[in-house]
């Protein structure tokens, strides 16, 4: 019988125990009492799940100094009743996916929010107020920021032991945290700077017609102030791949994918071209901006395979032609 | 002789009154509607026309005034093409389009990029709507040689503005109409009786007191009565359509009588209709669907299925999501009672993707001590298992096989239930059990990803599969520690 099982037998137990002592102690205080351990019993019976959405997923603001912008993060619970923490750090980015890794350091003080714990209970929403104020004499930088919400159970830490006599009652406790990115660029007048390197862009040099698929691996490093997204499209012989619109944030580097139809795929050449020359023709600018970013590389596609296979089965052809004639001699 | 001059008399006026009946009766053609005649306008959406408030070079915040009949951005949406044009008239300012961002209110919208002018109050935002118009009629008389089709499309009465591509407004419908712009003759076709026995279409533009005009004469071979004839104008550039006119009431349609006729060769008219095109204005319809990132833990209580590889019985421990309770360990291993899960589940909308990470504040320690370096169970801790000979950390998976008595510890493994979006899998290259150790920051470990997506996902979800074992020579006491899932969305 495992830890669960015998906590239920236990409060069964108990139950009918203090069912028995409220009927003789029929005062206000033993009422409270069996109202506390029906309560107790309940808790630890109905173990339901964390489940827990915020929205929006990713906050992204440009705001001058002296300026004020509040946005709203909502929090609901379709779990079990919880408790919610909100705090919000700073991240730095782990990858060039966008990965995050969260960090201690928490916000500054002119990003204000309530951070007291607050019970939600099931089906109940939590509507946080973030209100940022950057000062009139903060710097013109990005900051990159996570608003967490930690939830602890409303049900008893497992800490806790109703049967004080059991021993070696071996647990993990498991606490569930969801957050949401907030990419914040302080700008005095709405146009900071801007700006690119291009790390890598770079494909095969050499392809084979059947076998080797055309794709091309793209890194961008943001050198510039604030974050931005690439806007542009690697152009090839008959094919046009469009840049995803992906987060660059200032002073680190992202691997960019593709994207069709709002999806994000790699960037690779649909058709096989046979034979020939393949250049791709990269260009972007930074969002809106008007400089152009360009890059060229050049794959030559030959059908390799299909010449191996050629001269295998002429000299297949040839070997057994030559046996032939041996063993006809032979003759 | 007399008789004869009489007969011959009477013959003569009995024949000249036979040809002026003829000839009046082909004169005094009598002339018909055309059946099943239509125009349909592909684009039925009033062009917009407001007068500007202001609007700042270099900012892209427009404020409109009410002067126009267009007078708030009621009928103005996201994503419009705009541009401005002054007082005159003259074309866009600076030759310049934008497009609306995004609506903030009833007399104010911004567009996606900066203005390049700073805009006057004279100045006028207007946003086209253009698109096809198609003509359909059957003729209920025969269209001769020379005879010809005319089509009279309504144009606003002013001389210089029927044709400027901006789009007109008036005091009336009956002074208001369509705008041709640059459409020519190329842009009109027309199907019915031989096509190319009608020549090309003569497009004649408006005037202060004209109308539009469009023309197809009958060149060769008459058009029979009752054949049905289409004329289209195409899209490129399209006709542009009116903005509302002066008085006109928001959400009623104006509707302007476009005149068909056919005519013999005399220009008399054979069969004509009048159509009506009514352009209103368009309605928005929108919904908000807001980003979300779902994240679920939940426990597992049920005493069947197989997670793993590892099938749950009665003795498997019944997980929460907020606790894996091992309860008293044996120092024998047994699948069913040394391994239990918990599920993740995931659902976004957000294109990033998300990300699921997975620590531990510590191993697990008796009465939660801390438990330095690789911990065990010299110093009261049940260590994180290193998997095999060669070692399975936080980040790198080692198979631990069937049996876990070589490799004592606490261990995890990952198994999709539902999509695809588990870093790893327990049998990922035939392996039986891969597993990996929580990250321990405690250690100084960084915290792993164990589920991840780079896109949208619905309902994603996988188990995390623990796995524990221990020595006969572990110290007895109730060993824990606390362990964290973060769903983070990617940026």
């Amino acid at each position: 019988m495992n830890k669960l099982q015998i906590t239920n037998l236990q409060n069964k137990t108990k139950l009918i125990f203090v069912l028995l002592l409220s009927s003789i102690f029929a005062t206000p205080k033993g009422q409270a009492l069996l109202t506390s351990y029906s309560l107790l019993a309940k808790q630890i019976y109905a173990q339901e799940a964390i489940n827990l959405s915020v929205t929006p997923p990713l906050f992204e603001l440009t705001i001058a100094p002296d300026k004020e912008v509040r946005q709203i993060f909502s929090l609901i619970n379709s779990g079990s009743d919880v408790y919610i923490t909100p705090k919000i750090v700073y991240f730095v980015p782990s990858d060039e996916f966008g990965n995050v890794e969260i960090t201690d350091t928490k916000s500054p003080d002119w990003i204000k929010y309530d951070n007291s714990k607050v019970f939600l209970k099931q089906d109940a929403k939590l509507d946080l107020n973030v209100v940022f104020f950057p000062p009139p004499d903060l710097p013109e930088t990005d900051h990159f920021l996570t608003i967490v919400f930690e939830a602890e159970n409303d049900n008893l830490d497992t800490n806790d032991n109703l049967d004080e006599l059991d021993e070696n009652k071996n647990s993990s406790e498991y606490t569930t945290q969801i957050a949401s990115n907030i990419l914040v660029t302080v700008s005095k007048d709405g146009n900071p700077k801007k700006a690119a390197e291009i790390i890598k862009f770079s494909t095969v040099k050499i392809a084979d017609s059947l076998l080797t698929p055309v794709s091309y691996e793209l890194v961008i490093k943001n050198v510039g102030n604030s974050f931005w997204k690439p806007n542009g499209k690697i152009v090839t012989n008959n094919q046009t791949l469009k840049l995803a619109p992906q987060n660059i944030l200032s002073n680190y580097s992202r691997k960019i994918s593709c994207i069709e139809a709002e999806t994000l795929v790699p960037c690779k050449l649909d058709g096989k071209p046979f034979i020939g020359l393949v250049k791709a023709n990269l260009e972007f600018t930074t969002d809106e901006d008007p400089k152009l970013y360009r890059a060229e590389v050049k794959t030559f596609v030959f059908p390799f395979s299909v010449l191996v296979i050629f001269s295998a089965s002429l000299l297949t052809l040839l070997r057994y032609k030559f046996i032939f004639k041996l063993w006809r001699r032979r003759d | 002789m007399e008789k004869k001059r009489l007969v011959l008399l009477c013959a003569a006026i009995l024949l000249l009154s036979l040809a002026y009946n003829l000839h009046v009766k082909k004169l005094k053609v009598k002339s018909a509607n055309f059946t099943s005649a239509s125009a349909t306008l592909s684009n039925a959406r009033l062009s917009y026309k407001a007068s500007v408030s202001s609007g700042t070079s270099g900012t892209s915040v427009v404020n409109i005034d009410s002067d126009s009949a267009d007078d708030d951005t009621n009928h103005l949406f996201p994503k419009d093409t705009v541009c401005f044009v002054n007082s005159a008239e003259s074309g866009c300012i600076g030759n310049t389009t934008y497009t609306v961002a995004n609506i903030v209110d009833t007399d104010t919208f911004n567009t996606t990029g900066a203005l390049a002018d700073t805009l006057a109050t004279t100045d006028f935002v207007v946003a086209t709507q253009s698109g096809t118009l198609t003509i359909a009629f059957t003729t209920v008389t025969e269209i001769p040689i020379g005879g010809d089709i005319l089509v009279t499309i309504p144009a606003v009465d002013t001389t210089g503005k029927t044709n400027d591509g901006i789009p007109d407004t008036a005091a009336s419908i009956a002074t208001n109409g369509f705008d041709i712009g640059a459409m020519a003759s190329g842009d009109i076709s027309i199907t019915g009786c031989t096509p190319a026995d009608w020549g090309s279409a003569t497009l004649t533009a408006g005037t202060a007191s004209t109308d539009h005009t469009i023309q197809f004469t009958r060149a060769t071979t008459a058009c029979a009565a009752g054949t049905a004839i289409t004329i289209t104008i195409d899209s490129s550039p399209g006709l542009i359509n009116p903005a509302p006119y002066t008085s006109h009431t928001r959400g009623q349609a104006d509707a302007y009588n476009i005149n068909i006729k056919s005519r013999d060769g005399g220009d008399n008219t054979l069969d004509q209709s009048d159509v009506a095109v009514a352009p209103v204005e368009g309605v928005l319809i929108s919904a908000t669907v807001d980003e979300t990132l779902s994240f679920t833990v939940a426990g597992i209580t049920a005493d069947t299925g197989t997670y793993c590889g590892i099938t749950r019985t009665a003795s498997t421990p019944d997980t929460t999501a907020t606790s894996v309770p091992w309860g008293t360990l044996s120092s024998t291993y047994a699948a069913a009672t040394h391994n239990t899960q918990q599920t993740l589940t995931v659902s976004t909308n957000a294109d990033g993707g998300y990300s699921i990470y997975f620590e531990e504040n510590d191993q697990m320690g008796k009465d939660g001590v801390a438990c330095a370096g690789n911990g065990g169970e010299s110093v009261n801790c049940i260590q994180d298992t290193v998997c095999d000979g060669t070692g399975c950390t936080e980040s790198t998976l080692r198979d631990w096989g069937a049996d876990p008595s070589s490799y004592v510890g606490l261990g995890y493994s990952m198994d999709d239930q539902s999509g695809t979006d588990a870093v790893f899998e327990y049998n990922d290259s035939s392996a039986t059990f891969n597993a990996k150790q929580i990250a321990d920051t405690a250690a100084g470990e960084t915290r792993q990803a164990i589920m991840t997506n780079t896109g949208p996902v619905d309902s994603s979800s996988s188990a995390v599969c623990f796995r524990i074992d221990i020595t006969g020579t572990q110290p007895a006491g109730y060993y824990y520690n606390k362990v964290k899932y973060t769903a983070v969305p990617i940026f």
